[in-house]
């Protein structure tokens, strides 16, 4: 083959290359939404390595990896409740909050009750161990993984019906 | 050259005056140097010295009272002939006067007082009083002075409000004296007409007499009026120097305030500092004719509630402006009916004698009963008013016809100049005791009535929030207006009759009304009426302001949020929208309007966190003259938790998500549930009074998260904008000023939710025309919510409770006070703790780093026991910490200027302390006993009634103490307390947990006897209206020991005695003035033994002739048998016109003759038909008589058959 053809066909490839690279999306998309219940219980274990992140960054008292593994308004509002006992979030008040903790992944654990995911929102509702109502986690994909974004300890849902209730009201307030 | 100087000597005249340096020094001053000043004071008692026609005599009069006497006779005579020798005599003030009483002077000048700032015309309040000079005689004396307005007008007085006297010729013009300058006039600014002639001059025989109706103003705050003032002084002296005067006499004219004997010391140890209070009741709840309240719901809801918490007097609002008079007044009734007036017929409860019903309920428990006429539902022409007010007496007040029933007055807010007092006249032919109170600065003076302030005169021009109190419009005087009308209206009137609208009266702006009137009139004869008791314009909490404060006037124990008051509050908002309105209008206290203060007369903390201030007269000043002990007493810390990961969530809305919704088919109030279903649009406007076009408001249920949360608003005025209120719940959060035009700057609103649960978030237009909402976002912006609550409003206790919720912690905090207790308790309870949380509360007390006592036994590096810190500024109290209860791992430390308070909170510990303001350097006096007494304030001692309704109480303390009882029988009457031998009634405040709450005061050898219930009602008691100013000494059914312990002012003090009798001996002598079993006694503060004797029903003997009823001031009245005359006798301290007579209703047969007065024509009386005439006169004769002596003569009176 003639040297200009070998040019052609390389640069036809890198052509085609280019213009399938231009339609690979930058950021996928939730993989718990548009899949029906079986599917999305099966995806859960994505859920608890997002929670497994947050429960190691903390035991390591490492900051860059908390900020990755959780949003923006997560570490807000944790920052307000640290205000109020005069601390701020570094790594040993990581640390700190972990140590005796039980972590998220663990949660995650018990029996699920309602799993639900719109947009970038997935939210999880377990039964909590000790008896006392749900424990809601709600994650935020940003195209790449899951990040924690809120939990909540929700004392009047008492069962998997009304977990499913509360949490797609909650997907639909956001 | 010698014998020059001796006759020069010998020329040189010695004064003949007494010399007094105290006298107007400052006149002294102004008058200069150039000739001798001497000065005294003018005794109308005292002969005056010899005067001596080459001095110039400076009469000056600084009173604004006006003169009730002329010029002494004694000094008439002697200053006439002073004045035809060649003497000057220079007049100021209401001292101008004297040239008509020295008939110098034809025309008699008006002596008033002016008064400008003190009703809804003003803005600042501010008038300045000018010489406007219109002659061009004695140019000199207002040469060097400074033009005001005009080139001839000088200001020399005035002020902010202004409060000055003035004697001018305002009605008839001088007939003798030459006018050099009239009354000039600058209100707010602005220049009024010219005013009469206020600066003349006489020429009389040899002498010059010069009057000005002003008081020059010789320290006035401007420097312009300060100096024209002395200018002036300066040169009338140089005038009296031309006319060849060579000494210049100054004569203070003697101060006229009355000097009303404090009942304090007479003998009970609480007495209620005002004489008399009492609802304003409205009849009506609707705009319907027939929306009048039943009388029974009267009677439950306002007339027994505040009877059982002190009142003694209810006014019920006769009239309004949708349905006129609820009086039948036919054409063929004897009185003509006026072509205006209006009036309905009345129904239900009330037709067929409801009126009188009414009256008997209120009489029966010791209560007057007034009628409210506002507006008037006539013309305004004289001759239908007196019609009006002479058919109402009649239906209402007829003693002779109704007896018990009969009612005891009116409250006006219209009439007209009545200097005869017709209005009374027309009264009191039908009920000779019945007062008339004229409420308002603008009412015109009517004759022998009382003058009450008008709360709606403290409304600012253009808007319509009424109340006066300390620091704005206030400067009523007690004697001059000893009722007032206090301002109790939360949600404005729609129609107000004559006054505005009000609104915005919450708990605190009601406590500041009520201090400001009350101390005063405390002990001084004063009367308070709340406007208004009517379901329309109250709040949720109003009743319980109103009565808890009335219970306790001044000293009441309160708890209340700054919803008015605070610097963010309604009327600070309101302020805002009239331009150029005074400051003092708007916030009172320096603090948030959520911040909610607990205080009574001593101190006032701003909440726990709040400034902490002391009043060292204990009359609840907290803004001048008060002791600030701490600018922030309690800051808590918190270290030592973990976040609870459970729990951690943003939390953020968007109120406006979905968008905005048109007119049409609103209420006052939209609801939307925050983050549920339905219809979650906003309306594009809120507009006040716009229902169904738009709503007023628009009100959020929520179910929010515990924490601080921020509202963000931007608000958009539309038609001019208005007052925009946030609240949660019912608790205003912040008020504010939408005006302009366009959008407003971003309002941001903090909201403190510490209380789980369904919370409501209400934003209203409260006042104006329309807004919008652009934009609403709600959102957490911090783990710590702190809300407070009014757990008990006030009156003998207060409670304020302060939650405090995180994911760590829940926190109960309580503050109790006592009334005319200088201290309060503080009760921390913990609900929840993170494990390992630490709590550290700094109580910061800047200069009290001393202690200066304490109890055996105490650590002072982890204190347990109760203390005692002085400040180094021996101005502030001691103040005693008492730990009253402490858990094992709480201790406190004192560090400098703060005292620590550490611990560890556990759920379930509670922590009590008591703080107790104490003179200075007396703190640990009474310390070891503090415990106990500081315990029963949040404590208060449970005790029962036995089943006869009494109960004695006795302590071991060995100091004086003042008691809150919780009394947990049924109780439905007011109590009779004894206390140090003196039985007094008193009002309680019902409890929440059932019963009520009694303050009793405690001393240690006596024994406290209370008494409640029916048996109340049996004994010999106080009469009607002398609930709140008689107490009692060994009361027996036939005697009593009556201590007047104030004025009544409304009605003759008077004991019911509780068995029948037929004489009475007051303080051993023969007094016929009574009626059935009430005793009326003389209208003077002091002690009255009362005796009746009793012949027995056997003998049937009627009573001797005596008088039945009167507003006459009686002090001698009895009936002679062996001369059968009745001869009674007044005093001369009272403020009838000479030409109006006294009327009064004697018992017995008809006189023969009458000295000094006459029997009154029957016919004249305009009663509806025979019927009633003869009821009248079987309720006995009516007379009238003139002020002095009347002796009534009796012939052919047959003890035994009667009449």
């Amino acid at each position: 083959m003639e040297r200009s053809s070998w040019t052609l066909i390389i640069i036809a490839a890198l052509g085609a290359a280019a213009l399938v690279l231009s339609f690979v999306p930058s950021a996928w998309p939730n993989p718990l939404e548009g899949v029906n219940e079986a599917q999305r219980i099966e995806r859960l274990p994505q859920l608890a390595d997002a929670a497994a992140a947050v429960d190691a960054a903390c035991r390591k008292g490492d900051a860059v990896a908390f900020a990755e593994a959780t949003t923006a308004s997560y570490r807000k509002d944790l920052e307000q409740r640290l205000d109020a006992v005069e601390a701020t979030l570094t790594g040993q008040t990581l640390q700190a909050m972990a140590a005796g903790a039980s972590g998220y992944e663990q949660w995650l654990a018990q029996p699920l009750w309602a799993l639900e995911a719109t947009g970038p929102v997935a939210v999880a509702a377990v039964a909590r161990s000790t008896g006392d109502g749900a424990q809601v986690l709600v994650f935020d994909w940003d195209g790449e993984q899951f990040k924690l974004d809120e939990v909540r300890h929700v004392v009047r849902v008492t069962g998997p019906e009304q977990a499913k209730t509360f949490v797609r009201e909650l997907l639909q307030q956001r | 050259m010698a014998l020059v100087l001796i006759c020069l000597t010998a020329c040189q005249r010695t004064s003949t005056f007494p010399n007094s340096p105290g006298v107007l020094p400052g006149w002294r001053a102004a008058l200069g140097a150039e000739q001798r000043v001497r000065g005294f004071v003018l005794d109308p008692s005292e002969p005056l010295p010899r005067l001596d026609p080459r001095s110039t005599l400076v009469v000056v009069d600084r009173n604004w009272r006006v003169p009730e006497a002329s010029t002494a006779e004694r000094h008439r005579k002697v200053l006439r002939e002073f004045v035809e020798k060649g003497g000057r005599l220079l007049l100021f003030g209401h001292a101008t006067r004297m040239v008509h009483d020295l008939e110098i002077e034809a025309e008699r000048p008006e002596c008033s007082v002016y008064r400008w700032g003190f009703d809804r015309r003003a803005m600042s309040g501010e008038a300045e009083l000018s010489m406007h000079v219109v002659s061009g005689h004695e140019p000199e004396l207002f040469e060097g002075l400074t033009p005001g307005v005009s080139e001839h007008s000088f200001p020399i007085t005035g002020g902010t409000p202004c409060h000055v006297p003035l004697c001018a010729w305002q009605v008839g013009g001088s007939k003798s004296g030459r006018v050099l300058a009239r009354l000039g006039e600058v209100l707010d600014g602005e220049p009024a007409a010219l005013g009469p002639p206020v600066v003349l001059q006489w020429q009389l025989g040899k002498g010059q007499v010069m009057a000005c109706g002003l008081v020059p103003h010789l320290n006035h705050e401007r420097e312009a009026v300060r100096t024209n003032a002395r200018e002036f002084v300066a040169r009338c002296a140089d005038w009296a120097e031309r006319q060849g005067g060579d000494e210049l006499v100054l004569l203070e004219v003697l101060d006229r305030t009355p000097h009303d004997v404090a009942a304090e010391s007479l003998g009970p140890p609480i007495v209620p500092w005002l004489a008399h209070w009492g609802w304003q009741v409205a009849l009506y709840d609707g705009d319907e004719p027939d929306s009048l309240r039943p009388m029974e719901e009267l009677v439950r809801d306002a007339l027994v509630p505040g009877w059982m918490h002190g009142a003694d007097i209810v006014e019920l609002s006769l009239t309004d402006a949708q349905h006129g008079a609820p009086i039948t007044w036919p054409e063929s009734d004897p009185i003509e009916p006026p072509v205006t007036y209006r009036g309905t017929t009345p129904l239900g409860s009330w037709a067929n004698g409801g009126f009188r019903t009414f009256a008997d309920e209120a009489h029966t428990r010791g209560l007057l009963v007034f009628g409210g006429m506002d507006p008037l539902p006539v013309g305004d022409r004289p001759a239908e008013r007196l019609v009006l007010l002479r058919k109402h007496a009649r239906e209402l007040m007829g003693l002779r016809r109704h007896g018990s029933s009969a009612w005891d007055g009116f409250g006006l807010r219209q009439w007209w100049p009545d200097p005869q007092g017709l209005g009374l006249a027309m009264v009191q032919d039908y009920q000779p005791s019945a007062s008339l109170y004229c409420v308002g600065e603008r009412v015109p003076k009517m004759a022998g009535s009382l003058r009450a302030v008008d709360a709606d005169d403290g409304a600012l021009r253009g808007l319509s929030l009424a109340g006066i109190a300390d620091g704005w419009r206030a400067g009523f005087a007690f004697d001059q207006y000893p009722v007032g009308v206090l301002d109790a209206r939360v949600v404005g009137d729609r129609f107000p009759g004559v006054g505005v609208r009000g609104g915005g009266s919450y708990g605190d702006w009601l406590v500041r009304q009520l201090n400001e009137f009350v101390r005063e009139r405390r002990l001084r004869g004063g009367t308070a009426l709340w406007r208004r008791h009517d379901p329309r314009n109250l709040g949720p909490d109003t009743v319980d302001y109103v009565q808890g404060l009335s219970l306790e006037p001044l000293r009441a124990a309160v708890a209340t949020p700054l919803s008015a008051t605070g610097r963010d509050g309604i009327r600070a908002a309101a302020r805002e929208l009239i331009a150029d309105a005074p400051q003092d209008f708007g916030a009172a206290v320096d603090a948030p309007a959520a911040v909610h203060v607990l205080q009574n007369n001593w101190f006032r903390l701003l909440g726990s966190g709040g400034a902490l201030a002391f009043d060292p007269r204990g009359l609840g000043r907290f803004e001048s003259n008060a002791v600030t002990i701490s600018p922030g007493f309690c800051a808590t810390r918190m270290f030592g938790g973990r976040p609870d990961a459970s729990e951690i969530k943003a939390e953020r809305h968007n109120l406006l998500a979905s968008g905005h919704r048109g007119e049409g088919d609103y209420r006052k109030y939209v609801r939307i549930a925050i983050g549920e279903r339905g219809d979650g649009r906003l309306p594009a406007l809120l507009a006040a009074d716009h229902a169904p076009q738009w709503p007023a408001g628009v009100v959020f249920d929520w179910q929010p998260s515990t924490g601080y949360h921020e509202l963000r608003a931007e608000l958009r005025c539309e038609n001019g904008g208005g007052l925009v209120g946030i609240f949660l719940d019912d608790t205003l959060l912040k008020a504010v000023a939408c005006h302009g035009t366009g959008r407003q700057p971003e309002l941001i609103v903090p909201v403190h939710i510490a209380k789980r649960g369904a919370r409501t978030l209400r934003i209203e237009l409260l006042e104006g025309h329309m807004i919008a909402i652009d934009r609403l976002q709600l959102h957490r912006a911090g783990d710590i919510g702190v809300e407070a609550e009014v757990q008990i409003a006030a009156g003998s206790v207060a409670k304020l409770l302060e939650r405090s919720t995180s994911s760590y912690h829940e926190e109960r905090v309580t503050l109790t006070a006592m009334a005319d207790v200088p201290g309060f308790v503080m009760q921390t309870r913990c609900d929840k703790a993170a494990r390992n949380l630490q709590v550290e509360r700094r109580l910061s007390l800047p200069g009290y780093h001393t202690v200066t006592g304490s109890l055996p036994g105490d650590d002072e590096k982890a204190r347990r026991q109760a203390f005692v810190l002085t400040s180094t500024d021996t101005s502030k109290p001691d103040i005693c910490i008492v730990p009253l209860s402490m858990p094992r791992y709480e201790r406190l430390r004192v560090d400098g200027q703060a005292v620590i308070w550490r611990g560890a909170p556990e759920p379930g510990l509670t922590t009590r302390i008591g703080f107790l303001f104490w003179p200075h350097g007396r703190g640990h006096e009474s310390l070891q006993h503090l415990p106990r007494i500081l315990d029963g304030i949040d404590r208060p001692t449970a005790v029962d009634l036995s089943r006869n309704g009494h109960m004695d109480l006795v302590s071991d303390l060995p100091i004086t103490q003042s008691r809150l009882l919780h009394v947990q029988s049924d109780v439905r009457t007011p109590f009779l307390v004894r206390e140090r031998g003196y039985w007094t009634m008193r009002g309680s405040q019902p409890a929440a947990d059932g019963g009520v709450y009694l303050r009793v005061h405690q001393e240690p050898s006596d024994v406290v006897r209370i008494v409640a219930g029916p048996s109340v009602l049996a004994r010999t008691r106080p009469g009607p209206g002398s609930l709140r100013i008689l107490a009692m000494q060994e009361p027996t059914p036939r005697s009593v020991t009556a201590t007047v312990l104030q004025k009544s002012r409304l009605r003759a003090p008077s004991v019911v005695m509780a068995v029948d009798f037929d004489e009475v001996q007051v303080n051993g002598k023969p007094w016929s003035f009574f009626d059935g079993r009430t005793i009326y006694l003389p209208d003077v503060p002091g002690i009255y033994e009362i005796k009746t004797t009793f012949a027995g029903a056997r003998l049937a003997k009627p009573k001797d002739p005596h008088v039945r009823s009167t507003a006459a001031p009686l002090m001698a009245c009895s009936y002679d048998a062996g001369t059968n005359e009745l001869v009674f006798e007044t005093t001369s301290g009272h403020n009838r016109p000479a030409g109006l007579p006294w009327t009064a209703v004697l018992t017995g047969p008809m006189p023969v003759a009458i000295e000094n007065g006459e029997i009154v024509d029957a016919a004249s009386l305009q009663l509806p038909d025979a019927a009633a005439q003869a009821a009248a006169e079987r309720g006995g004769v009516l007379v009238r008589f003139r002020s002095g002596k009347t002796t009534v003569r009796y012939a052919g009176w047959n003890a035994v058959a009667g009449r």
